[in-house]
Order: structure tokens, then C-alpha cells, then sequence
């Protein structure tokens, strides 16, 4: 990651300093996240015990983003072990994972189960910091009482699986559609996925989808969008 | 009692976990640093050490290479509390006595306390 100088040629390295800022970060984060645990016990009244929840996925939220931050840095010194895996399985595990935070704001979070499941060469880790991105991106940018969804798709003539999450949040204008398309095309530039979001999440998606030789991308609906990875179909498909 | 010897160099971290393990029946003792901790390893003889990676001055590993050169003290279990913990690998800390490691970014409370246990059975 780089800052790019005025004339557009020099430029400084400030992947170290992100890097320990995320660091610094992580240990204030888990103190309030412990201090809202503890407390929540002790609530005696249902608004507390909910303000100590918000607080509580508020920062698991924000320790996710750092974590990221700080995986993402070490993509390019760091082996990542790619290996056929079945994406249901992530789905499930986001699911799992992000169900009391989509809970907490009043939206759902699902997934589709296929008929025949598909396998994509990944690294699990990483599709799932991806994925996790997309649905905290969703989260932000949907209604209360709307769902969010995952589906995972094959697109059989370019070998690729698509596994998207879809989120009916208000839809985007065509100006800012544009930009965003630009945007994604020119990772490594950060992501701006809507107004009022910096794109950080997104940035760092494309990245752990490139260290898996894929792509990210971006869908328009009516009523939302679908966020996009997709990776390279495991051989072992044909198989199934 | 278990006495535990937890090194921690975040004060309010450090308070809530002590109030943790008190109320689990541990006789804890806090050190806020690795020289804090050696200062009063031998006076304590803790059943478990619990040590954050990143202190103020020499960092946790540091301690616990120290600590492994002593006949007394390298056999006693040690817990690793950590927000490295995603770039730790159990395997690679069990030469140093480590026997769980912990990620403090997703803990609960009582996940410190299970880890105890656990370590002295």
C-alpha cells in the first residue's frame, strides 16, 4: 500500500505504519470488549444488557477490520495455503459468527445451500475475511428488517465460482456506480463502495482475493447490490 | 489454593482478569512487566503463569526464554493472552512451557479460567 506523491511517480510506503496502528489498536478494542462482556453479566436491566451488546460486536467488528489490516500487510512475505474447499461451509461459518451482530441491528443474514456442493481453490482464512467484509459492508448499508444473503454460484466458462452476498439497501446512482466499477477494476486503489464508507474493508477483500488469484467485484440491483468474490473451480469438481 | 502469576501490562486488562480468577478461587498475583515477574517468581511459586507477548520492555517470549533456564521454574505451565495470537503457532511456543494459547480478541471472561484448569489437570 503507498501514498502516491504529486507527481504522481514518488511515492512512500505506509504499509508499516498501518500495520502498527492496527496493532496499537487491537488492545484498547479487547479491553472494551472484555469490560462490555463483564458488564453484561452484571446488567440487571434489558436496555443496559443491549447497549453492553452493541458495544461488545461494535468492537468485535472493529477487531476484525484490524486483524485484517494487519493479515493483509503480511500477504506478500506469507505463504498461503491454498486448497479445494467446499464454500458452503465459510458461508456457514459467517453465518454463525455474524448472526448476533445482523441480529442486534434488527436485519438477517442467510445463506443457500446447494443441491450438489461446489469446490473452489482457496485459502480459508482469507475467504472468509472476505467474506465477512461483504457482510459488514451489507450490515451498513441496509434497512432495518431486511435480509442479507449468500450465494454461491459456478460460472462454468471462465472455471470460476462466484460466491456473492447480496443486500437490499438502498440503490446505488448510476455516477456512483461508475466510480465504483472504476474503482474495482484499479485495485490497489482503495474501494469506495458507497458514500460514507472509506472502502477499507473492500480494499482490503480485493487484496486477500488477489493472493488467491482472484477478483472481487460488484453487482447493481434495483434494490441493493451483491459483493462478489470469485475463485478459480476446483478440479476436483468433476469429480463430484 | 492455585496461585497464578499473570503478566499483564495493560492495568485495566490486568484488573478485570485478576476479578475474574479471584472469583474462580485462584490466588492471583499480577506483575505488570517481564522484570516485575521475575522479581517475584521465586517468592510466589505459581502453580500457572499467565504472560501477554507484548509488555512494556522486554516482551513475554523474553521472560519465558528466562524463566526456561531455571530448573524450578521452567516446569511450571504457562498461558499465553495474546492479540498476536492469529500469528502464533501452539507448537512453536510449547518449548517455552506453553500450554494454551489464548486470543484476547476473542475471548470470553471466563475462557481464562477453563485455560487454567485445563493446563493443571
Amino acid at each position: 500500500m503507498y501514498t502516491r506523491g504529486e507527481d504522481g511517480e514518488h511515492s512512500v510506503p505506509i504499509v508499516a505504519p498501518l500495520t502498527a496502528a492496527a496493532h496499537e489498536l487491537k488492545s484498547p478494542l479487547a479491553l472494551i470488549r472484555q469490560l462490555a462482556l463483564q458488564l453484561e453479566k452484571q446488567a440487571s436491566d434489558d436496555s443496559s444488557r443491549q447497549m453492553l451488546q452493541q458495544i461488545t460486536l461494535t468492537s468485535e467488528r472493529a477487531l476484525r477490520l484490524t486483524t485484517d489490516l494487519t493479515k493483509a500487510s503480511r500477504l506478500e512475505d506469507a505463504l498461503f495455503e491454498l486448497e479445494p474447499i467446499n464454500p458452503e461451509q465459510v458461508c456457514r461459518d459467517i453465518v454463525h459468527d455474524l448472526k448476533p451482530l445482523f441480529t442486534a441491528h434488527g436485519r438477517s443474514l442467510s445463506f443457500s445451500q446447494r443441491m450438489h456442493p461446489l469446490l473452489l481453490v482457496a485459502n480459508r482464512d482469507l475467504l472468509r475475511r472476505i467474506l465477512a467484509n461483504f457482510s459488514d459492508n451489507a450490515l451498513h448499508y441496509t434497512e432495518p428488517g431486511t435480509a442479507v444473503h449468500m450465494q454461491i454460484k459456478a460460472i462454468k466458462k471462465a472455471g470460476v465460482v462466484r460466491i456473492g452476498v447480496r443486500d437490499f439497501g438502498p440503490a446505488l446512482s448510476m455516477e456512483m456506480w461508475r466510480s465504483l466499477q472504476k474503482k474495482i477494476s484499479n485495485v490497489p486503489q482503495p474501494v469506495h463502495a458507497r458514500p460514507q464508507s472509506s472502502g477499507l474493508g473492500l480494499f482490503l477483500a480485493g487484496q486477500f482475493a488477489e493472493a488467491m488469484q482472484g477478483t472481487i467485484g460488484v453487482t447493481r440491483h434495483r434494490d441493493g447490490v451483491t459483493f462478489y468474490v470469485e475463485l478459480q473451480a476446483s478440479r476436483q469438481l468433476s469429480l463430484l | 489454593m492455585t496461585r497464578v502469576l499473570l503478566v499483564e501490562d495493560d492495568a485495566w486488562l490486568a484488573a478485570l482478569e485478576v476479578g475474574v480468577l479471584t472469583h474462580a478461587g485462584f490466588e492471583v498475583t499480577h506483575a505488570p512487566h517481564a522484570l516485575s515477574a521475575i522479581e517475584r517468581i521465586d517468592e510466589l511459586a505459581p502453580d500457572v503463569l499467565i504472560v501477554d507477548v507484548l509488555l512494556t520492555g522486554s516482551t513475554g517470549l523474553a521472560l519465558l526464554h528466562e524463566l526456561q533456564s531455571y530448573v524450578d521454574t521452567k516446569t511450571v505451565p504457562v498461558i499465553v493472552c495474546t492479540n498476536l495470537a492469529e500469528s502464533l503457532s501452539l507448537e512453536d511456543l510449547r518449548p517455552y512451557g506453553v500450554r494454551k494459547v489464548v486470543d484476547k480478541t476473542v475471548m470470553q471472561p471466563e475462557d481464562l479460567t477453563a485455560a487454567v484448569r485445563a493446563v493443571l489437570l
